[in-house]
């Protein structure tokens, strides 16, 4: 396995190109990340007199009890899905793990309007139907993280506590429980942040009780033009997020060091009839919620007063129903294709560089920890900072549709650097110290051993970035010209006129994020496939 | 007559029948089964236990039919290939946990596991965490853990395979002194014929698909 990146045996042979591979990652950060977040500190110290603290603080405090239900709700729904997933074997396993993991690859905003569409009728704009959503997006954190640490645990301590005469619930109590602590902790701190600085779903399922800080950013800079406030607003987010982070990573690592001991052996197959009567009835559950709101989006799609029309997705191509002065569906379409494009490069390059850099020089570790930073800034820090850095004369990038990409890129590094750092230790070096024993240059000896991994990294990084793109609302938000929206701001805007057609086009358009986001995912994951094949 | 154990006609494994079963022990007795690895050995003793359902025939532990009973119902305790102590709790914790699923009180399941700790030489060992015993020492606690709350019955699965083998011979023979001190019906699985002889003399074997006696 690889400790030095093209080397196997010291860092002799790497090409001395390498050494230096940290450079554009840091760049990149620097002017992307370090500009916007010093314009936002430098613009929040001026809002100090004149901010209007017990109206943001009472939102903040609102926020933080919505963030605190919508957690505790997915942990509820998402706990007994991790625990049948982790604790057995059984047919369609698989399956139910990657629908799982669906409505959190999804955008935002379309999974807002499937809520709509799904309980609107039954539920006013408010605090339910937020807490649903953001439940049903953050289903797969809990699934995962949680899952993880479950799966590590070995199933015989439950019976061995059974033996002794704990029933199945105080079994879990006792022994499976105080075990999970630590990655429940974990999880629930990252779904807190995730609902405390919602955006898409808020905007649309939400009303006056309901708002964040993160709409609140939105609020100050598009409306009221006060960009000292928001920066402000900014910051208190940035300090209450790292705040919960924190205390999740601490939670974490108490985690890693309590954790036991590995599975000896593979998960049993449920074989007490009350084992399968369980596992099939939450199984059953947890797919149900995760294909209810998507089946009424689909029929949303296609349904209009007089019954069954395909009006909506003829639509897309013009200025009909009720699209009218904000351009036609396909227009938006081609604009987040072109941004997701040109994220997907971009991301795709700096994340690759980046990862490179972990394996290859000590700084290189550096750089790739604060490209983890965008995780933890919301979008509208992001979208904000960025817009008074570089989105006004004299540097105004947004003229050149650029802004939105570089955005995107920033947001999707992250993800970008967590899929190809794994996958590049994973590959082994020795084949460059073999090339290089047959004479190879350092760098011919370098491609020869990673060559063929990193064209499928590369490709299925930038497919991620392109994925992130597609669905991302908060950033784009800030930083769109009117005059070319994304297809997340095109469905909000939509939404915000009234009638059934702008709902049915928002439907069809959201229908369209939810095949390439699904599309793009496919292809990720059969690259990933391609390489474990290798 | 009551029996501490008895098989009656059991067929075990999971969709399909594997092993064929006819076993009956005395109260209070100690048996070994023999067998290779792969052999049904620890099958017959999850369907003993009930994570496995047994496809027909009846179990009974100490006279009671415990077939369609769930695991912490049937009075069966078992002691596993690792000792399997739960590490967030201590190793006095431990010995208290079934003791306290049985509904003893709190100072008296604290009494009980001190003197069942020091029966096995481990006094003083109480407040520790399980992760600082070596591999003897774990075992012993995870054998004075499943005897706490006085099970009808004791199953040992392979218990000592993890340890070399002077420490194994040296243990299966020690605690089959205090399984007979206890006067505890037990059922001891090994691959190993001279471990199952140093326990006791009534050794059965799986061969062919059927337990022999």
């Amino acid at each position: 396995m690889a400790e030095d990146l093209g080397t196997g045996d010291g860092s002799l042979n790497a090409p001395s190109w390498l050494r230096w591979a940290w450079v554009p990652p840091a760049l990149f950060l620097a002017v992307l990340l370090g500009a916007p977040l010093a314009s936002v500190l430098g613009h929040a110290f001026n809002a100090f007199g004149s901010f209007d603290w017990p109206g943001t603080l009472r939102i903040a405090a609102l926020a933080a009890l919505q963030a605190a239900i919508s957690a505790l709700c997915a942990l509820v729904i998402g706990l007994p899905l991790a625990g049948v997933l982790s604790t057995y074997q059984f047919r369609g396993r698989a399956l139910t793990q990657a629908l799982v993991t669906v409505p959190f690859v999804l955008p935002t905003v379309v999974i807002a309007l499937s809520f709509r569409g799904l309980l609107g009728s039954v539920l006013e704009p408010g605090l339910l139907l937020v807490i649903a959503a953001h439940t049903y997006i953050n289903l797969a954190v809990i699934v995962r993280i949680v899952g993880s640490t479950w799966l590590q645990l070995d199933s015989r301590e439950v019976t061995a506590a059974r033996a002794l005469g704990a029933t199945p619930f105080s079994a879990f109590r006792t022994v499976t429980l105080p075990q999970l602590k630590g990655a429940i902790l974990s999880a629930a701190a990252v779904v807190f942040v995730f609902c405390f600085t919602s955006l898409g779903v808020v905007l649309v399922l939400g009303d006056s009780s309901t708002r964040t800080l993160e709409t609140q950013i939105l609020r100050e800079t598009s409306l009221l033009l006060d960009f000292p406030a928001a920066a402000l607003t900014a910051l208190l987010q940035l300090m209450v997020v790292t705040v919960a982070l924190l205390i999740g990573a601490r939670a974490s690592m108490k985690r890693t060091q309590t954790t036991p001991r590995l599975r000896l052996s593979r998960l049993p197959h449920p074989r007490l009839p009350r084992q399968r009567l369980l596992v099939v009835s939450i199984v059953a559950a947890g797919i149900a919620i995760v294909l209810l709101p998507l089946v009424s989006l689909t029929l949303d799609s296609v349904r209009g007063q007089d019954g069954w029309t395909l009006q909506w997705w003829q639509s897309l191509t013009s200025l009909d129903a009720g699209t009218t002065r904000l351009g036609t569906p396909i227009s938006a379409i081609a604009v987040s294709l072109k941004y997701a494009l040109i994220s997907g490069a971009i991301a795709g390059a700096v994340g690759v560089l980046a990862a490179m850099s972990v394996l290859a020089h000590r700084v290189g570790r550096a750089i790739a920890l604060v490209a983890l930073a965008p995780l933890g800034l919301s979008a509208a820090t992001l979208g904000l900072g960025l817009m008074l850095s570089f989105g006004r004369p004299p540097v105004d990038l947004r003229s050149w549709d650029l802004l939105i990409p570089l955005a995107h890129s920033l947001v999707a590094v992250p993800l970008v650097i967590a899929v190809v750092l794994p996958t590049l230790r994973a590959t082994d070096a020795r084949a460059a110290t073999v090339a290089s024993a047959l004479g190879a240059k350092p760098t011919r000896a370098f491609f020869t051993a990673y060559g063929p991994t990193l064209r499928i990294v590369l490709l299925a990084a930038g497919g991620l970035a392109a994925c992130v793109s597609l669905g991302e609302f908060g950033a784009a938000s800030f930083l769109a010209r009117s005059g070319s929206p994304t297809v997340p701001l095109q469905i909000m805007r939509l939404l915000q006129r009234p009638g059934d057609a702008s709902y049915g086009v928002a439907a069809a358009l959201a229908m369209v994020l939810v095949i390439g986001t699904v599309l793009l995912i496919l292809g990720v994951d059969a690259l990933g496939r391609r390489r474990l094949a290798r | 007559m009551m029996y501490g154990l008895e098989l009656a006609n059991c067929a075990i494994g999971y969709e399909l029948p594997f092993l064929h079963a006819d076993l009956q022990v005395p109260d209070a007795g100690i048996i070994a089964i023999l067998g290779p690895s792969g052999c049904g050995k620890s099958t017959l003793l999850s369907t003993i236990l009930g994570t496995i359902p047994v496809l027909a025939g009846r179990i009974r532990v100490a006279g009671a039919d415990v077939t369609d009973l769930p695991i912490h119902q049937r009075r069966v305790g078992m002691v596993f290939q690792d000792p399997l102590l739960f590490t967030h709790l201590t190793v006095e914790a431990n010995v208290m946990y079934g003791l306290r699923r049985a509904g003893v009180s709190k100072e008296q399941a604290h009494q009980r596991a001190r003197e069942l700790l020091a029966w096995v030489g481990l006094d003083g060992f109480g407040a520790r965490s399980p992760l600082e015993l070596s591999g003897g020492q774990a075992q012993r606690v995870a054998l004075v853990r499943a005897l706490a709350p006085k099970p009808a019955l004791l199953l040992l699965d392979e218990p000592y395979s993890a340890l070399d083998s002077d420490l194994r011979t040296r243990l299966a023979a020690e605690v089959a002194g205090l399984l007979r001190e206890e006067h505890v019906t037990a059922v001891h699985v090994t691959h190993d014929e001279s471990e199952a002889r140093s326990i006791t003399d009534r050794v059965h074997r799986i061969a062919d698909g059927e337990l022999l006696g």
